[in-house]
């Protein structure tokens, strides 16, 4: 920017304006711009007969205020990275409210408490059993998971193993009960005495290649420890516990 | 005469495109013009046309180019494009309406 031989005055008055503005390859231009100017003035000044020194002092207050100058320069030539730097600002603070809104929201309908009704079987509300099993006639039956929905309801997925790959699905809409920790009985509608609010449903989901699946709920079931799956007829038994903390199964 | 700086504020512009309305020049050869065209009525803050040749040359109106001085520093100098002989054109317009329309209210008063 400033050479050598460049008048200190003058310099001074161009690098204080300069000090406003951003990038070296645009001070050095404007550096000339202005410091040609001045060199004219002083030159025409002293062409004229005026010593050096009041030359100095005509030539600057010619120019006006620097930081005048300066502002003025420095608005026209904003860098582009201040612009997108102060767009950048501008959306991150936006998608920032927009965040926060979404989380208010979401705290204010009772956030992470509540499952999401069509998804009963959220993994933040299940348990998983991996060995709960037992056998009927062949086919191994297994509860996988449990999971607690609202108002004394209780889902959770059968899986029934056929024997044989080409062997027929088990049928499972009768037969079945459920009794839970404080001797409730659960019955499923085609059996007697079933009791619309205390009731068992199962019912079929899918087929793999060996393997069936079904999905069950129990309504009306509140404040049990763990309640077992059964099934009794004509001397064959199944029981599936379930139960927090561990899993016992007993099957025929 | 010392002219209220308000008056002139609002004509730079116009000036400075009709300095260049003869051809190129460089920003301290436009103050030297000014001086002596107008008598030196009109005496800009000369630290204040370069923000506004810089201004004009974003919008469109003037162009630069860079040529060796004899002192061996480059200058700039500055030319009119289309679009500021068209801008030239209607702020002297706008100028010429304004100026009428002052001088025979101010007749009328005096």
């Amino acid at each position: 920017m400033k050479k050598r031989e460049d008048d200190p005055v003058l310099s001074a008055w161009c690098e204080s304006a300069l000090t406003y503005v951003k990038g070296k390859r645009l001070r050095r231009e404007l550096y000339n711009e202005l410091y040609g100017h001045m060199e004219d003035r002083l030159s025409d000044l002293t062409a004229a007969g005026i010593g050096k020194k009041e030359a100095q002092t005509m030539t600057v207050r010619a120019m006006g205020d620097f930081n005048e100058t300066g502002r003025e320069l420095a608005g026209i030539y904003k860098p582009v990275w201040w612009r997108v730097q102060l767009v950048a600002k501008i959306v991150l603070i936006i998608f920032a409210l927009m965040f926060a809104a979404v989380l208010l929201a979401f705290a204010l309908n009772g956030g992470f408490q509540r499952p999401v009704e069509n998804e009963i079987w959220s993994a933040a509300q299940s348990i998983v059993y991996p060995d709960c099993k037992a056998n009927l006639d062949g086919y191994t039956l297994g509860i996988a998971r449990v999971t607690k929905g609202p108002a004394g309801t209780v889902y959770f997925t059968l899986d029934v193993r056929r024997p044989l790959p080409w062997s027929k699905k088990a049928s499972l809409d009768h037969g079945f009960y459920v009794e839970d920790s404080r001797g409730n009985v659960y019955k499923m509608p085609l059996d007697d005495d079933w009791d619309r609010n205390r009731s068992l449903h199962i019912s079929y989901a899918w087929s793999g290649p060996l393997t069936d699946h079904y999905e069950g709920t129990v309504t009306g079931i509140e404040d049990a420890s763990w309640f077992e799956l059964r099934y009794s007829d004509y001397g064959r038994e199944l029981r599936l516990r379930v139960e927090p903390g561990g899993d016992r199964n007993d099957g025929v | 005469m010392k002219i209220d700086r308000s008056l002139i504020a609002g004509s730079t512009t116009l000036l400075v495109l009709s300095l260049l309305k003869d051809g190129e020049k460089y920003g301290y050869q436009m103050i030297s013009e000014l001086d002596r065209r107008s008598e030196n009525v009109f005496s800009l803050r000369e630290g204040t046309l370069y923000p506004l040749l810089h201004t004009l040359e974003k919008d469109g109106l003037i162009i630069s180019s860079l040529k060796v001085a004899e002192s061996g520093r480059e200058r700039k100098y500055y030319s009119l494009t289309k679009k500021g002989a068209v801008r030239l054109s209607e702020k002297a317009q706008e100028w010429r309406t304004f100026s009428r329309a002052v001088d025979s209210v101010v007749r009328g008063l005096t």
